[in-house]
């Protein structure tokens, strides 16, 4: 008899071919639950695009509404803020794909935001004489990292 | 004998760990693999076990150096967080892979050395 042979009978705990491939799936669907928690994420990025681009709404158009707006504009970055940390905090999974790209996804909205600023003002799109919506057209254009992120990271894997 | 060849049989058995083959143990692991850290009170509903059932195998797991339980408080309110340690995850991925090749119905290797 085969060396292997003895040993398998010997051994206590050998699966099966069928108790390997269910054990395998069970690792599958273990962990396609915490990808799942990504959504979360997903939600965060949703919620500081929607807070970007409603502040460059209300910038575009603080002229007509001078003193709301500003009352307006706090009040949701202080909302944003709030209902990001709330979030963050009732997240009970982290995958790390999850982490990973609602980092770099942060990095790429700094960066890409930094870019459209700069070109914004060295361009003269963003100036004294120029209609203040200018504003809301830069701020949808600096979420579009954040809301191809929200997607990307709701997506249901698994 | 010296300088004579010496037969070895690698069998997909070889890399499975006896820890891992409780299916509580293997679905807490395999969560804790895809993950970076996460709630206990999360993985007790996720597997839909007790918390002293979810106890009695952490910390069997962590006693073999496979996971590691970082307590911590957020407010007033306790929580644990559960992550998988290297030395766990590595092991976990051999185990995969050994199941992986017994699934494929892997016949046993004979090799010579």
């Amino acid at each position: 008899m085969p060396k292997w042979k003895v040993h398998a009978i010997v051994a206590s705990v050998i699966p099966t071919q069928q108790e390997a491939q269910a054990a395998l799936t069970e690792a599958d669907r273990a962990a396609a639950r915490i990808r799942r928690t990504d959504k979360q994420f997903g939600a965060i990025l949703l919620g500081i695009a929607a807070a970007y681009v409603a502040n460059g709404v209300l910038v575009g158009l603080a002229p007509a509404v001078p003193g709301s707006a500003l009352v307006a504009i706090l009040v949701i970055l202080v909302g944003a803020l709030g209902g990001g940390v709330i979030l963050l905090l009732r997240i009970r999974a982290y995958s790390r794909t999850g982490i990973l790209q609602f980092t770099v996804s942060c990095a790429a909205f700094s960066f890409w935001n930094a870019m459209v600023v700069g070109v914004s003002s060295a361009t003269r799109w963003w100036a004294p004489n120029q209609p203040t919506n200018h504003f809301t057209v830069s701020a949808v254009v600096a979420a579009i990292p954040l809301v191809v992120a929200a997607w990307l990271v709701s997506r249901t894997r698994g | 004998m010296a300088g004579q060849p010496h037969a070895r049989v690698t069998h997909p058995r070889h890399e499975l760990d006896d820890l891992f083959g409780h299916p509580v143990r293997f679905s807490i692991v395999a969560m804790l693999a895809a993950a970076s850290k996460i709630e206990f009170s999360f993985v007790r509903d996720q597997l839909e076990i007790s918390d002293s059932m979810l106890s009695k195998q952490v910390s069997g797991l962590e006693q073999a150096g496979y996971v590691k339980v970082d307590k911590g408080f957020i407010g007033k309110r306790a929580r644990t967080w559960l992550s998988i340690t290297r030395v766990g995850r590595s092991t976990f991925e051999r185990h995969v892979a050994a199941l992986r090749r017994i699934a494929g119905g892997a016949e046993p290797v004979l090799t010579t050395n």
